[in-house]
């Protein structure tokens, strides 16, 4: 589904990311953890196809309408937050949409700020809102950039059993290894020199 | 300093008297600047987001050439128009000189240039965020031009804004290709010049003040309707 070989990524004449070899299988899970400025971010962005000047081999057996990005401090749409909640289902069609909303809206516990500025909401339920707008696209690869930070701990329950329950390859980068993501592979990225 | 307090006497009277031809002269300024500036939004909102979003050969001259071109004298502007309207102009077939579709688009040139610009530098201006996030959610071409604007809506209509009162207050293009006909091309520019230019200073000034007066007007609305977006 994603594989990459001799991977790096310079900017300034510094290789800010670098990778050897990393084979993601299809609907598979995996965490990627690594120290701060080794690259986890700029590797999820290349992936997402946002970091365009890099070296060596990327291989993505995905859309780039189906390969979704969370960001590490995600982007609030001006509008409600049911209308963030949407905004990806205007471009996809997404069977049974309503339903599948209703469940995500629930599990994550957005019912009560539906109707607010999602600028004005908490890191936490920004988060969710942002979670939550990318799963509703079904993506086939789903990129997440630190999901857990500013969650409480029913938030990463639910944000845990979302990822469980979904047919997606997803890649989570975290500075640290996380037991509750105890069903994902591991990778190390190693800092770049 | 009298013939100021004149002005705006003689300006309040002829108002409130309903004087048809500050009436008809008021109401041409309104729709044809409109009408101008309506053309070029539409126009000019994808052009600018297009600039903003994406890089090409000589996109910094293209940008640069728009704004030197917000600067655009109106007479020069006039005197292109004329000459593409006239007889002999590639335009005269249409037989648009000397109407008030000539002024439409004369100050849709005008326009155009400032709200790409501006919208341009609106765009520019957001988080890289909004763009990877309507990017990444994979909105289609139309939703993400719709999702720029709303995001970058106030600079987008500070655009606009700018552009209509710098057409609602132009004469170069109204006098050149609209010939300053009564009833028919007349706007209060055009009027406001006029009636100076025959001596009648206070009424010119008066023409004048309800210019000013329907600028105002306007910006109130548009930052009314900005408060408004943003008490969502």
């Amino acid at each position: 589904m994603i594989y990459l070989e001799n991977f790096s990524v310079t900017k300034q004449d510094k290789t800010i990311c670098r990778v050897d070899k990393l084979d993601i299988r299809q609907n598979t899970c995996v965490l990627i953890s690594g120290a701060n400025g080794s690259g986890k971010t700029t590797l999820l962005r290349s992936i997402a196809g946002f970091e365009k000047n890099y070296r060596g081999q990327m291989r993505i057996d995905a859309p780039a309408r189906q390969t979704v990005l969370v960001h590490q401090s995600p982007w609030m749409l001006s509008g409600t937050a049911k209308f963030n909640l949407s905004f990806g289902l205007k471009s996809h069609r997404i069977d049974n949409h309503v339903e599948k909303t209703r469940k995500l809206v629930e599990l994550f516990q957005l019912d009560n700020v539906l109707k607010s500025d999602a600028k004005t909401l908490s890191g936490g339920e920004q988060r969710r809102i942002a979670i939550a707008r990318a799963l509703l696209t079904e993506p086939r690869i789903l990129l997440l950039d630190e999901p857990f930070s500013d969650l409480d701990e029913p938030g990463i329950n639910s944000v845990v059993a979302a990822i469980q329950s979904i047919e997606s390859t997803v890649v989570i980068v975290s500075p640290t290894d996380l037991d509750l993501l105890e069903f994902a592979q591991r990778f190390e990225l190693a800092g770049a020199t | 300093m009298k013939i100021l307090i004149d002005g705006m006497a003689e300006a309040f009277q002829l108002v409130v008297s309903g004087d048809p031809l500050v009436l008809d002269a008021a109401w041409r300024s309104i729709w044809v600047t409109s009408t101008a500036i309506a053309l070029a939004t539409v126009a000019g909102l994808p052009i600018g987001i297009f600039l903003a979003r994406t890089r090409f050969f000589l996109h910094r001259v293209v940008v640069t050439t728009l704004r030197a071109c917000m600067a655009l004298p109106t007479v020069f502007v006039g005197v292109v128009c004329f000459a593409m309207f006239s007889r002999q102009g590639i335009l005269g077939p249409m037989e648009l000189l000397y109407t008030p579709w000539a002024i439409v688009i004369g100050e849709f040139v005008l326009a155009l240039p400032i709200i790409i610009s501006l919208t341009y530098g609106a765009v520019q201006s957001l988080d890289p965020r909004v763009g990877e996030t309507i990017q990444t959610l994979g909105a289609r071409a139309w939703l993400r031009i719709l999702t720029y604007i709303r995001e970058a809506r106030i600079g987008i209509s500070l655009a606009i804004l700018t552009a209509f009162a710098r057409c609602v207050t132009e004469l170069g293009i109204a006098m050149m290709v609209g010939g300053n006909i009564k009833s028919q091309t007349r706007t209060l520019a055009t009027a406001t010049a006029m009636e100076t230019g025959k001596g009648e200073f206070a009424r010119g000034l008066a023409m004048g003040l309800i210019l000013l007066a329907i600028a105002i007007v306007v910006m109130s609305v548009m930052t009314w309707v900005n408060r408004q977006r943003e008490s969502r």
